[in-house]
């Protein structure tokens, strides 16, 4: 017992204390409140609401109304930053090569049956989730993180090497990562680059048509609610999200005969 | 209007029945052990020597402060069951936008939570992916034996 965890258990059951009797006491507001806020209840006022046009974006979904729509712009940032951050793992890893013929050991027929006929299922299960995220509970993140359960069970019971025989390999799925945030990129200046030529007003990430702006991307695909570019935003991340993680999984399980060259690679750089 | 009408300040009144009392009571309750669990998670992080458990616990703190969050953005609605913010009929009356208002809870803190728990899936994978270098260079992810300044081991990479 030296002083350093003497001050760490101090600092730590204060930060319990104080936050306990600021909750306690109400300081951060009511605890559990009757009503929504004023600024939650005005985005779940106009998420889906035709009578009021210049502020609805058709999203039944408030949810994903708010991530795609209302603040857009952030969500942009954080799928750059797990862009960024995937892009920070193959510099770390730098020089690596993809080896076949290692040889396909894997886990016993019975999870390999099993898995052939579940991997599938998963994949329908994210796809669904991520385009009907403007309907039902889900989003193009929640739907691509779901079915990156199906890649990763394929690696652990089939092995890397199964992989790459069906040609998914980390360049593949690097080039879709990156035609996806193109998509995204594309959509959102759209109705931008449609209304400059014609000197009709328009805006970057505009989704619904707005007050002094008539363009609008599509709001209703026969009878159903599309929400526009929510749709397709949610299309896009879904891709995103399969590919990056499917990517950041492959990286974390390279074998060592792989990682041989990353040595000689960090030299070069040095 | 009807930004008037939802008043911060309405619900601040103190609970007058026992049930209210008694949900007052579980929802501090269950608040306290949020912050709890955010100060143990933070000193694994702290004092742990293994970077595993580092980071193990660093995922226990973000995911702590993540239910945290969406609890604030909760809704006590007595007598009722608080509905996630989406609206069920295709064919919508501004009735029933108005009954989603007055059911719902707070959809604000759902999506920023959406952002961090991204946010937080980026970083714990670059995180991943340096302990693991970390472990091919030293042999350990044990930060104090490192420190020793042993040779790397010389077969691993």
């Amino acid at each position: 017992m030296n002083r350093k965890d003497i001050a760490l258990a101090l600092s730590l059951s204060l930060l319990v204390l104080a936050l306990s009797l600021t909750i306690s006491l109400e300081g951060l507001g009511p605890i559990v409140p009757r009503e929504l806020r004023p600024l939650g209840a005005s985005f779940v006022q106009n998420s889906y609401n035709p009578w009021n046009a210049s502020l609805t974006s058709l999203s039944l979904n408030v949810v994903t109304a708010i991530v795609w729509d209302y603040r857009g712009l952030d969500t942009l940032y954080e799928t750059l930053v797990l862009f960024a951050s995937i892009a920070a793992t193959l510099v770390v890893l730098r020089g690596y090569s993809e080896l076949s013929g290692l040889g396909i050991k894997g886990l016993s027929d019975v999870s390999k049956s099993v898995t052939v006929v579940i991997a599938p299922l998963i994949v329908v299960y994210g796809i669904a989730t991520a385009i009907h995220g403007h309907l039902t509970p889900g989003g193009g993140f929640q739907g691509g993180t779901i079915a990156v359960v199906a890649a990763t069970l394929i690696i652990a019971v089939f092995s890397l090497e199964y992989l790459y025989r069906r040609g998914v390999s980390t360049s593949r799925l690097m080039l879709l990562r990156i035609l996806g945030l193109l998509a995204i990129i594309l959509t959102s200046l759209s109705l931008a680059s449609i209304g400059m030529p014609s000197n009709v007003n328009a805006y970057i990430l505009q989704n619904m048509a707005k007050d002094d702006s008539a363009l609008s991307m599509p709001g209703v695909l026969f009878d159903t609610p599309l929400a526009g570019s929510i749709f397709l935003y949610n299309l896009f991340e879904f891709i995103i999200v399969f590919s990056g993680l499917t990517f950041a999984a492959m990286m974390l399980v390279l074998r060592e005969s792989e990682l041989e060259s990353i040595k000689e690679a960090a030299e070069v750089y040095e | 209007m009807f930004l008037e009408r939802v008043s911060w300040r309405a619900s601040k009144r103190r609970p007058r029945y026992m049930s209210d009392l008694l949900a007052s009571l579980a929802f501090r309750t269950a608040m306290i052990a949020f912050v709890f669990n955010i100060a143990i998670a933070l000193y694994g992080v702290l004092s742990r020597p293994s970077l595993v458990k580092k980071f193990l616990c660093l995922v226990a703190f973000t995911d702590s402060i993540n239910i945290f969050a969406v609890f604030i953005g909760f809704r006590y609605t007595p007598g009722a069951y608080p509905s996630p913010p989406i609206l069920e009929a295709i064919p919508t009356s501004p009735a029933e936008v108005e009954t989603l208002i007055n059911t719902s809870v707070d959809p604000l803190p759902q999506a920023m939570i959406l952002t961090a728990i991204v946010i937080g899936i980026a970083c714990s994978i670059f995180l991943l992916t340096l302990i693991l270098m970390y472990y091919r260079h030293y042999g350990t992810t044990n930060i104090h034996e490192a420190e020793e300044g042993e040779e790397p081991h010389a077969e691993a990479l």
